[in-house]
């Protein structure tokens, strides 16, 4: 009866246009009144216990890092690097595209912005040279995922908060399935496009591009270079990001103006004004769950369901595509991570692979409508219709399925460089 | 209001960020460690992130579903969301008076952060602080419904 | 009636000495309540970390905790002292104030903060895992070392000249690995158990820091029992020598086990060796007491009164 009335609650705040973190907030108040120990202060103490946490600094920090490094004109730079590299070849400006998209994301931890980024400069470029149409928006939405599997990630940093892993070791993690999902998605590019005309290699464009380059390409070295050679960690990093884009783009390159840091700080704390509640509420339901033993009695009642760990590791999957076509991946990670990970643990999943896994599912999701972010962001910026864009990138979803499969089979390709 | 609520939220952002390097470079620089700068930085982050929840409430970027709306009929739609940012209004403020008791909770047992020692009701202050603010914002678009902007695309 | 259902968390897991111990008492304590109470344990950090937990006890959202010297200092700062470097000269003395003096010190003050003090609780000593040797004092000066956020930690390491970073226990491993420190201090049952001295294959025993931590209630709980119920929950508080021996003995086992079995070269400064540790603490003891603040100074004059009657 009490689950009848949540329903109708949360029905009735809906049709009365309530935003989701109030939706969420009324929900868990409400849960705690009845499930719980009937003292609503208690929610208010979990969403402080949810935000006072040291690993959080990272998020705002990755996103303020992100967003100077696009703002100013440290991802142009880049991009140029890599375009001069790969353009010779024949589909070359096709490879330049997810290189391009590759090289952001290891500076950017979010995927619709490694898409801005990267198809801002690429998606008129590709079209004038005569790629088509619904090739170049089928590559950049699916390579502008790539921004969440090769580290710094946002909803990694999120997944180590939630089970309590290191961010670092979720981070290395990251690294071959990111390539080889980069590797797989360049060479599908080349052999589609394998037709159209390189542009002829030009050493002194190519030179310049390297010498207007060189504080840019330093931002993904020194980023990734000073967690794993130990000056500092995953956190710090994220303060490494934005000191460092801060001095190259205001000192050096001189392409952002105090007045712009103003506004991109104001973003980036209204960005984590959205996202912080709805992680306070998640973890609140959580510890609420926990109380009642709920994820031990899943994991138990799943593994008397599906005896084998291959039969989970398939519904485990397709589970995690339909709700990649649902909701959002922070979202996604925020409320499932905690209840799916025992369940894992009780198949003797790594937590670290299990984390990869949820990861590369939930990529997929940025790509699959209904709800697929990169598809909405790419409708918008490069104004196309919807349904080309989905049509576009289809193959991509394919080839990225079959990655997917092999991230999952082979626990090595996530654990192989955390030993050691 | 927003103009301020702005600045600290900025000013903050910056603080986390020289209160990072300056941690980091004491120890691989000079080989000491400033005692708990990160737990400062994370505080500055939580003023940071909450004033930016009024900012968010302010803008009108909070994620909200948008299905039902169509749902009433043409002539209701404004009156509906009139009701809806009113409701807002008394959720926020439903929120902040349950957050206020819980600061005066922390005042009154002098509860303290790990290894600052700092009281923490002074960091938790912000939470109150953003749903009252919030709620203002909302009861402001309820009286006057032409102040509210456009939502946000979220990204 | 039904039973009084009480939530107590650790971050101890279940299979240690600690949760050994938990288990045993809250059986003995159920028993005694004849059928009144119920104790529900919550273990590994399931219900948050210690200063959560410990915050949550004082508002009397969770009941009962068995935490560290760590989380018992954020509400009773002055509870640090019990920590201070060589502050015993034998583990004989330590347990003779901590058996005789910790109840009469800090009973009232953490109830005056909504704890009620059960009992004192054996952490053991602590041991340094590091990557180079320490075998004396002036090992310590090539160290970036790990140690518990908490005041007395740092302030003896750095005056020996190392480097100390405070880090909550999680962020230990991924910190040695990836070279941010080259040494690790905590519990050598902890930090033994699970596997500190593959990370820092030189440990070194140091029984430089006596380590206890508490079992306390809320006092929101405590003020809702009868009587009868009171005195259930304190066999709680109880047999804190088993638990003693039981750490003691796992510390030989343990530390026997690494050396003999895994590899690892263990250090116990004797002698001139473990003088020469000591040289550092009489400044970092100072300077503990001066970082609390002036109501520290009555409390360490009373802590050492409590050394001295122990034949100090
Ligand atoms: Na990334
Ligand atoms: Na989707």
């Amino acid at each position: 009866m009490t689950a009848v009335f949540l329903f109708l609650l949360v029905f009735a705040l809906l049709v009365l246009r309530q935003s989701v973190i109030l939706i969420l907030i009324v929900a868990a108040a409400y849960v705690h009144f009845f499930y719980g120990d009937a003292e609503l202060t208690y929610l208010i103490d979990d969403i402080w216990t949810a935000v006072n946490r040291d690993v959080l600094l990272a998020v705002p920090m990755f996103i303020l890092a992100g967003s100077i490094m696009t703002r100013g004109s440290i991802s142009r730079r880049l991009i140029d690097i890599v375009r001069e590299l790969t353009q010779w070849l024949p589909g070359g400006l096709a490879v330049a595209t997810i290189l391009s998209c590759a090289v952001f994301a290891a500076i950017s931890g979010s995927s619709p912005v490694t898409l801005l980024a990267v198809g801002s400069i690429l998606y008129p470029a590709l079209l004038e040279h005569g790629y088509d149409k619904k090739f170049a928006l089928g590559a950049l939405a699916s390579a502008g995922t790539l921004g969440i599997v090769i580290p710094p990630s946002i909803p990694l940093i999120f997944y180590a908060i939630v089970t309590e892993n290191s961010i670092s070791d979720l981070f290395l993690a990251g690294i071959i399935p990111g390539l080889i999902l980069t590797f797989v998605l360049s060479l599908y590019s080349l052999i589609v496009n394998r037709h159209i005309a390189p542009i002829p290699f030009d050493v002194t464009t190519l030179a310049a591009a390297l010498r207007n380059g060189i504080f840019a390409m330093l931002a993904p070295i020194i980023l990734l270079g000073g967690i794993y050679s130990g000056y500092f960690s995953a956190t710090e990093a994220a303060g490494v990001a934005v000191g460092y884009a801060l001095i190259i783009e205001l000192l050096i390159y001189r392409a952002l103006k105090p007045a712009d840091l103003f506004d991109l700080c104001v973003e980036t704390a209204r960005l984590l004004g959205t996202i912080l509640p709805i992680l306070a509420v998640a973890s609140s339901i959580n510890i609420l769950l926990t109380v009642e033993q709920v994820p031990q009695n899943f994991a138990a009642w799943m593994s008397t369901v599906v005896s084998s760990k291959l039969a989970f590791l398939i519904v485990l999957n397709l589970f995690l595509l339909l709700v990649g076509c649902l909701i959002d991946i922070v979202s996604a990670i925020l409320m499932l991570a905690p209840i799916l990970l025992p369940v894992a643990a009780a198949y003797g999943i790594n937590p670290i692979h299990f984390g990869i896994i949820m990861v590369v599912n939930l990529e997929i999701g940025y790509i699959t409508p209904p709800i697929g972010l990169n598809l909405i962001v790419a409708m918008t910026a490069f104004k196309e219709k919807f349904l080309l864009i989905c049509r576009s990138v289809l193959p991509f979803i394919a080839l990225m399925i079959f990655v997917l499969i092999l991230v999952v089979w082979v626990p090595g390709l996530s654990l192989v460089l955390l030993d050691g | 209001m927003t103009r301020v609520e702005a600045l600290v939220a900025a000013v903050a952002y910056m603080i986390v960020t020289m209160l990072l390097l300056a941690g980091i470079l004491a120890r691989e620089l000079f080989s000491f460690s400033i005692w708990g700068v990160e737990k400062m930085a994370v505080f500055a982050a939580i003023y940071a992130a909450f004033l930016g929840l009024a900012l968010a409430s302010a803008s009108n970027s909070h994620l909200r579903p948008q299905f039902t709306d169509g749902w009433w009929p043409e002539r209701w739609r404004p009156a509906v969301a009139r009701l809806g940012d009113l409701l807002s209004a008394l959720l926020f403020l439903w929120l902040g008076v349950l957050a206020a008791r819980y600061v005066i909770d922390t005042h009154a047992n002098d509860a303290r952060s790990m290894v600052i020692y700092w009281p923490l009701w002074a960091i938790q202050i912000v939470i109150p602080y953003a749903c009252f603010s919030s709620a203002l914002r909302h009861l402001a678009f309820a009286l006057e419904p032409a102040l509210k902007p456009a939502p946000d695309i979220q990204g | 009636a039904d039973p009084i259902e009480l939530k107590y968390a650790t971050v101890a897991p279940e299979k240690t000495p600690w949760g050994a111990h938990f288990l045993d008492r809250v059986a003995a304590a159920e028993t005694a309540a004849d059928g009144s109470l119920k104790v529900n344990m919550f273990f590994s950090s399931q219900l948050g970390d210690e200063p959560t937990v410990v915050n949550q006890v004082v508002r009397g959202r969770i009941d009962i905790a068995g935490q560290s010297n760590t989380a018992t200092a954020l509400v009773v700062p002055e509870f640090s002292l019990l920590a201070a470097p060589f502050l015993f000269r034998d583990a004989a003395q330590s347990d003779c104030v901590f058996d005789n003096h910790v109840k009469d010190i800090f009973g009232p003050l953490l109830e005056a903060k909504g704890l009620i003090l059960l009992s004192y609780m054996e952490v053991g000593y602590p041991s340094i895992y590091s990557k180079t040797p320490v075998a004396t004092a002036e090992d310590l000066k090539d160290l970036k070392i790990r140690v518990a956020p908490s005041k007395p930690y740092p302030l003896y390491f750095n005056a020996a000249g190392a480097a100390a970073l405070p880090l909550a226990g999680s962020d230990s491993v991924p910190a040695i690995k990836t070279g941010r420190v080259n040494a690790l201090h905590t519990s050598t049952v902890f930090g033994l158990a699970v596997g500190y001295h593959k990370l820092g294959s030189n440990v070194t025993y140091l029984p430089s820091h006596h380590d206890i931590g508490t079992v306390v209630m809320s006092k929101k709980t405590w003020d809702k029992l009868t009587p009868e119920q009171r005195e259930a929950v304190s066999v709680m508080g109880e047999e804190v020598n088993a638990l003693r021996k039981s750490i003691r003995d796992t510390q030989v086992a343990l530390l026997a086990k690494a050396e003999n079995e895994d590899g690892a070269t263990v250090f116990r400064p004797q002698g001139e060796d473990l003088e020469g540790f000591r040289v550092f603490a009489e400044q970092a003891q100072q300077e503990l007491v001066a970082s609390i603040g002036e109501s520290a100074v009555p409390i360490w004059a009373r802590i050492q009164d409590a050394v001295k009657a122990c034949g100090g």
